[in-house]
Order: structure tokens, then C-alpha cells, then sequence
């Protein structure tokens, strides 16, 4: 999932070969996709790795908070598919490396760029998701959220990466579906079960809305990402477009939704309705209350409060299972077939 | 939560060595059903090929039908440039006493190699060549790989598993939260909604 | 205890059923906790679908044995009392995060599923020996997988080696017990009972074969008969700290559907 706040990206055109940048800009503005093997500006090829990295780094912490609640899922049909969709956060990485390992970076690099603080993942994954209810609403806010973004980066000019979101929102559908269905037996559940939902959704409204990064500059689309087809929708837009579909949607079930502050542990201290959040007629679209953009940087830069520990998590399994990666290393390689 | 998943952890300054470097990368290729093309799926990092392939089936094989996967290092392939023009190729007749060579192309940018047939003649050169002449009409890429260096599985290995997969797939809540849904809202309102649904699913 | 749930626990040959499902709903259960946590990408992914097998399969069991006795898969995978599961204690042992010891585990395990899978497919009930065939061609994957991963570790380096030493040192005081009856209250048929000493000889000769290859040692030796353990409902602390993790939404609000 994820792939949008994009690292924020130093993108100087003025160093390229000018010549071959008008060529190169003016096949992405007829929709060609490029191929590795084409001609690409150094800012491209770099830009396109640390987007597919940052993203894999998404999934990898992504994969996380919803992996606290496996050996609690319950029925064995929800700890199948959380288990599945796990599994399919661990995939997505490995997919979405490849992209940055063919741009030039080892995967081994990258993995120990992320765990000791170097590269960063999508910010939404710095939450906390005290009950179960919250790996419902990370299924069908976040992932549907991811789901909104990434389809537009299928219609993205990178060959490799376009590949990737294919079959990533392939996989996708499932987590999304499998969300739906969690937030709708839920609230067509017991006041216990309804009480808990509300709570998760106060918890993962804010984050979602601002899943696809703070408000755009006003020239967005005459630069690089959207200029070169790295990006091909707005974040504004797309938050439009998330806002007009998951507002009405949860208000229909019975949730409310509030203008939400929280504490340093993400746990919703108050809150009250907010009132922004009406359907304007004449536009067609849904208000909402700006999110607090000061805690969404806050979170980036690591103050978020799952931040430390879930880094700290991943770091841990990988220190953990250096011995397994050491045994396969060491030349067992030509193993005779077993008798 | 598990245990391990709440302490608190304190590490080294440092962190253990990378292994990365002995890797290799091997590309995957699976088949749907029997007699349908063998298609790319993607590549993934392992110590051998054996060890690739029990991880492809893992991976790529379980993301749908799946009843037969190929493999290869990935420094065993040999493709001509992306092209958008035609291009250039000549065939030379098979030799049965040469080596085969596999042959995927990719119709356009941004698509998957897709199996197309074979060649066998005596070199990489001239396996590149045949292969563009007689399958490369209309593609932008072909690629050979020498069947030797191909590993396959077992004919009748199981891949895609025969237990009931709908819990990990989007086809097997449709019917559920669209009941659900009528409970809810309108009819009018699901629609939209759906709207934003990705219809492309495994 | 409701009627239908004590049918199923006084049956002799559901019960030959119940201790493979429960067997693999807690080894699914401890191995799908490591999913995300895995030594390397691939390989995490590998293991997961595995746990997810070990799930599946528990849950297919446990289907069967609901259409039988008329009740709710969950309700027998989550809702009985400890000393109602008959699990062996080695699939609930604390890994404490070692891979070593999942990896050994999961062997150890997988060695003793697949003729036992064999027995359940020589049944009379027709359904019972479709999906008891169908889970024993899954479990051949496993076994090639993890015999795999153990002549790998066994051969390589002297630090593997030693790691998966350990744990089978660890585990193999567990495994014994993988072939305690159930039922020992009842007194089954004899049509019902299979081959205890037989299927330890299967076991030993398998698992043999492939420490040999690795370089490993283990010495098992079969419980007498009197040795209760997990089989006839009695646990170690371990098993009952996962049945309680497990249960725990579930039995924050009963009778929710979720």
C-alpha cells in the first residue's frame, strides 16, 4: 500500500543534457513509457528509486501494526486473511525493491538504510492500532486510500514501476474488500463491538486524509513529479476524490465524524464533530477540517508515536536472522538432491 | 500482542555484516493452466536456483491458478533494446543438434514477456535473431534464454493450493459486503462508491 | 458443555481428527506470527503461506467435524477448555523468536503430519478421506521445504549447524509425545486405532534420513503408554498462554460475529 507523500525530492532539470531532457519530456507528455535501457535525466532514475524505495519501506513497516493482531484475529477466517495480507505487505516490498535494485541500489542496502533511520515510509504507519477494530479501518481507509493513489501511479511513464502497481493493486483489491467487510460486520454488530469501531475510526479518519500529503504548491503539475509522470494526480485531488467517497460511506454506517486531537501515544484525547464535514451542492464535493499539518510533519520526522519502536522491531528481526542470511551465503549452494 | 512483538529493544552501534553481495537473481515465469503461455511474474533474490524456485512458487504461485513455473538466473537472458521500430532480424533454420532457446517477447512498453515458442540454433547471436524473425513481428522487445539454464517445476506439483483460497482473495468478499452494504445505503449511493472499486483482480 | 460438543469429544475416531486440527491450528498459529518478521523477504513469504496451509487445513478439519457433529467451526477452534484441545505441547513451545527453533519445530511436525495424514485417508467416511488427501498433497510441500532448509543449515556453516542443534536438542524432548493417544477415557475400536509404534518407525526412519544428510543428531524414544500429556488435555502453561491470546477478542465480546 502507500506510495504517496513522496520523499521530498531535490530535482534540479537545469543539470541535464537539455537536448535529450526536451526529447525525453516530450515522450512522457505523449504517454510513452519508459523502459530501463532508454534515456532517462539522472534526476529521474534517482527520483524513481528512492519513490520505489520509500514506498517498499511502506509496506515493510506497513506490514506491522496489522501483523500485532494475528495471534488475536477472531475467527480463523479473519486470522487467515490478515495472515494473507501480511504476507502480500512482505511481497509488495520485495516487488517494489526490485524497481530501486534495478535503478542500482542492493536490497540489502536498502533494508539497512530504513531500520537505522536513513530512508523513511509513509508517515500513516507511525499509528498506533490499539484494538481491532483499528486493523479494519487501516483496511478500509488506508488501503483504500492506497488503492485511490496507486491507481493513478499505474498510469505512471515507468516501465518497471508500472509493472509493479499492476500487480500490487491486484493483491490490493483483496486488503480493501477484506476491510469493507471487517467495518461492515462491525457496525452491524453489537454496541460493544459499534463503540470500538467509532473509536478506531476517530483514531485513522486524520491519518487518511492526510495519506496523500500535505496541500499541493500551486504549479504542481509543470514540475517534476507530475511533469514527469512519477506522480499523475495531485495530492489535493486526490484527497477530493477520498473525501467524496469515504464520507458519505461512513456516515451511512452510523460513524461520526470528528475533529479528533490526540496525545503523544496517538491515543484521541478529545474530540468533537466536525462540522466541516458536509456535502457542498452546488460542487458535489465533501468538506472536511484541515488536518494538523504540524503533526503530520512531526510524524515524518520520526516523533510519531509507534515511530521508534516499529523501526526498532524491524531492526531486530533483521539482526536476528543475520545467521540464516550468513548460513546461505557461506556455499551450500549445490546441495546433491536428497536420497 | 505476541510477546516479541511488545519488549523493548537495545542494539550495538553497529550493525552485523550485509550478505547481499552472494545473491543471485533469478526471473520468474508462471503458467496459468496447462498449455497456456508461461508469463513473467517478477524476480526475486536467492542463494540457487532450487531454492528460487520453491520461493516462486510461495510468491508468484500463489497469487493465482498456477500449475507450472519457470526460472532462470537473470544474467542468462539476452534481449534486444526496447524498439518501437520493427526490428531487424533474420531466421536461420533449427539445428537438432543445437541448443534450445526460449523465447518471450513484449508487445509494448510496459508490458509483461510473454512465451512464444523456441529456437535452436548454435549461438546467443544467432537464437536472438531467429527469435526476432519468426516471433518478433509487432513487439518492442524479444528475449532468449537458453532452456538449459531454464529450471522448471515438477509436472504435478501442487502450486495453487486446492483448499479454498477466498479468504485471501477479492472474489471472495464481493458477494458478502454487497449484502451487507443494502443494509446501509442506497442503492445509488453503493454505486457510486463503487466506482472507485479496482475491477482487475487475481 | 453443550450436547454436540460432547458428542464430538467422546467420538474416538473424531477425536484421531481433532488432534491433527488442533495440532495445526496452534503451529499455524505460532508460525503466522512471524509473518513480516522473517530473516529474509523470500523466505518470510514462503513461511507464511505455509502458516497459512497449517490454518487452512485446521480449518478444513474442523469444518468436517462440524457438518458431523453440528457445530461452528470457531466455536470448536476457539471456544473449548484447555484441557478440551489435543495438541501435543510441541507446537506451543516458545520459539522466543529464534528461528532455529520454528524451523526445527515445524519439522519435526511436518514428519509426523504426513503418514498420519495417510491413516486419516484409509477412513471409511468418504469426506473425511477427500480432504485428508487433499491436505497430505500440501503437506508434501512442506516436508520437501523444510527438509530443504534443515540439510542447508545442517551442511553449512559451523554456526547454522550449531543453532539447529540446539533447537532440535530443545524440541526433541517434545516430540515424543507427538505419538501419545488421545481418548484415553474411551475405549476405541481397534478399527480406529492406528499403529502407534509404526508411525513412530516411519517418523524416525524419515527424520533419520535427513539429520544424517545434515550432519544433526537426535535421539527420540516413544513414551510408554501411561505418559499423559497434551493429547489427553493435559498442557503446559505455554499452550494455555496461546489459547488465551487467541481467544482474546473473541471473548471480550461473546457471540459477536466478526
Amino acid at each position: 500500500m502507500s506510495g504517496a507523500a513522496n520523499p521530498v525530492m531535490n530535482i534540479d532539470p537545469s543539470l541535464e543534457d537539455q537536448d535529450k531532457l526536451a526529447e525525453f519530456e516530450q515522450r512522457i507528455a505523449e504517454g510513452v513509457l519508459i523502459e530501463p535501457g532508454d534515456w532517462m535525466p539522472q534526476a529521474y532514475r534517482i527520483g524513481m528509486l528512492k519513490m520505489a524505495e520509500h514506498h517498499a519501506n511502506s509496506e515493510i513497516i506497513g506490514a506491522l501494526p496489522e501483523g500485532e493482531w494475528i495471534t488475536r484475529a477472531p475467527s480463523l477466517r479473519r486470522k487467515l486473511a490478515l495472515t494473507a495480507k501480511v504476507q502480500d505487505e512482505i511481497g509488495h516490498g520485495q516487488m517494489l525493491y526490485r524497481v530501486s535494485q534495478d535503478l542500482g541500489k542492493p536490497r540489502e542496502e536498502m533494508l539497512r538504510d530504513l531500520i537505522t533511520g536513513k530512508t523513511k515510509y509513509h508517515n500513516c504507519f507511525n499509528y498506533p492500532a490499539p484494538t481491532w477494530a483499528d486493523i479494519a479501518m487501516i483496511q478500509w481507509l488506508i488501503d483504500g486510500a492506497a488503492i485511490m493513489n496507486q491507481k493513478t501511479l499505474a498510469d505512471g511513464a515507468f516501465g518497471p514501476y508500472v509493472r509493479t502497481m499492476h500487480r500490487i493493486n491486484m493483491e490490493e483489491a483483496f486488503h480493501f474488500k477484506s476491510g469493507e467487510d471487517m467495518v461492515l460486520t462491525l457496525m452491524s454488530g453489537t454496541k460493544k463491538q459499534k463503540a470500538m469501531t467509532q473509536k478506531a475510526f476517530d483514531r485513522w479518519w486524520g491519518p487518511s486524509v492526510m495519506f496523500f500529503g500535505p496541500h499541493d504548491k500551486p504549479n504542481c503539475e509543470q514540475l517534476p513529479p507530475m511533469k514527469w509522470r512519477m506522480k499523475t494526480e495531485s495530492n489535493d485531488s486526490l484527497r477530493q476524490r477520498f473525501l467524496n467517497r469515504f464520507a458519505p460511506a461512513a456516515l451511512d454506517l452510523g460513524l461520526v465524524v470528528h475533529v479528533c486531537e490526540k496525545d503523544d501515544d496517538g491515543m484521541v484525547t478529545s474530540k468533537k464533530v466536525d462540522e466541516a464535514c458536509v456535502l457542498d451542492d452546488a460542487t458535489g464535493n465533501w468538506g472536511v477540517t484541515d488536518p494538523d499539518w504540524d503533526e503530520f510533519f512531526r510524524v515524518i520526522r520520526g516523533n510519531g508515536p509507534c515511530n521508534a519502536h516499529r523501526v526498532a522491531l524491524r531492526r531486530f528481526s533483521y539482526e536476528q536472522g543475520a545467521w540464516v542470511r550468513r548460513a546461505i551465503a557461506s556455499g551450500t549452494s549445490s546441495l546433491p538432491p536428497a536420497a | 500482542m505476541s510477546k516479541i512483538r511488545e519488549q523493548g529493544f537495545t542494539f550495538a552501534d553497529e550493525l552485523p555484516p550485509a550478505t547481499d553481495s552472494v545473491v543471485g537473481h533469478y526471473v520468474v515465469y508462471t503458467q496459468k493452466k496447462e498449455g497456456a503461455p508461461h508469463r513473467y511474474a517478477g524476480w526475486l533474490n536467492a542463494p540457487d536456483i532450487d531454492m528460487a524456485t520453491k520461493y516462486a512458487c510461495e510468491h508468484y504461485g500463489q497469487d493465482e491458478s498456477c500449475v507450472n513455473i519457470w526460472l532462470h538466473d537473470r544474467t542468462q537472458m539476452h534481449e534486444t533494446p526496447v524498439s518501437d521500430t520493427p526490428l531487424p532480424g533474420e531466421d536461420t533454420p533449427d539445428d537438432p543438434g543445437a541448443p534450445t532457446w526460449a523465447v518471450f517477447t513484449q508487445k509494448r512498453r510496459g508490458d509483461i514477456h510473454v512465451e512464444q515458442g523456441h529456437v535452436q540454433v548454435a549461438d546467443q547471436e544467432a537464437a536472438l535473431s531467429a527469435a526476432i524473425s519468426r516471433f518478433g513481428m509487432d513487439m518492442t522487445q524479444v528475449r532468449v534464454v537458453p532452456r538449459d539454464s531454464m529450471a522448471s517445476t515438477e509436472v504435478d506439483r501442487v502450486i495453487w493450493r486446492t483448499h479454498d483460497q477466498g479468504y485471501r482473495l477479492a472474489k471472495g468478499y464481493s458477494k458478502s459486503v454487497r449484502a451487507k452494504w443494502d443494509a446501509f445505503r442506497k442503492t445509488e449511493d453503493i454505486e457510486e462508491y463503487r466506482k472507485d472499486d479496482i475491477e482487475n483482480h487475481f | 458443555m453443550t450436547n454436540p460438543m460432547n458428542n464430538l469429544l467422546n467420538a474416538p475416531e473424531a477425536i484421531l481428527v481433532l488432534k491433527m486440527a488442533d495440532d495445526k491450528l496452534f503451529l499455524g498459529h505460532m508460525q503466522s506470527d512471524w509473518t513480516g518478521l522473517g530473516p529474509i523477504l523470500e523466505e518470510d513469504i514462503a513461511s507464511s503461506s505455509m502458516a497459512q496451509d497449517d490454518l487452512s487445513h485446521a480449518l478444513v478439519l474442523y469444518e468436517y467435524l462440524g457438518n458431523r457433529f453440528g457445530l461452528d467451526p470457531d466455536v470448536i477452534a476457539y471456544e473449548r477448555e484447555p484441557g478440551q484441545y489435543l495438541c501435543c505441547d510441541l507446537v506451543t513451545v516458545p520459539d522466543e523468536f529464534n528461528w532455529a527453533t520454528s524451523l526445527v519445530r515445524r519439522w519435526l511436525f511436518t514428519h509426523y503430519a504426513a503418514p498420519v495424514l495417510d491413516q486419516l485417508a484409509l477412513f471409511e467416511d468418504k469426506e473425511l478421506v477427500e480432504r485428508a488427501r487433499k491436505l497430505r498433497a500440501e503437506e508434501a510441500l512442506h516436508v520437501e521445504y523444510l527438509d530443504d532448509w534443515m540439510r542447508r543449515l545442517g551442511s553449512g556453516s559451523d554456526e547454522a549447524r550449531d543453532r539447529i542443534q540446539k533447537a532440535i536438542d530443545l524440541l526433541s524432548t517434545h516430540a515424543g509425545m507427538l505419538f501419545e493417544l488421545p481418548g484415553r477415557d474411551l475405549e476405541p475400536d481397534d478399527s480406529f486405532c492406528c499403529s502407534r509404534s509404526e508411525l513412530f518407525k516411519e517418523w524416525d526412519t524419515n527424520t533419520s534420513s535427513v539429520l544424517e544428510q545434515a550432519g544433526l543428531m537426535m535421539q527420540v524414544e516413544l513414551p510408554d503408554l501411561k505418559t499423559i500429556g497434551g493429547r489427553n488435555g493435559v498442557h503446559a502453561d505455554h499452550f494455555a498462554a496461546a489459547h488465551a491470546e487467541m481467544g482474546t477478542v473473541r471473548s471480550a465480546d461473546p457471540g459477536a460475529a466478526w
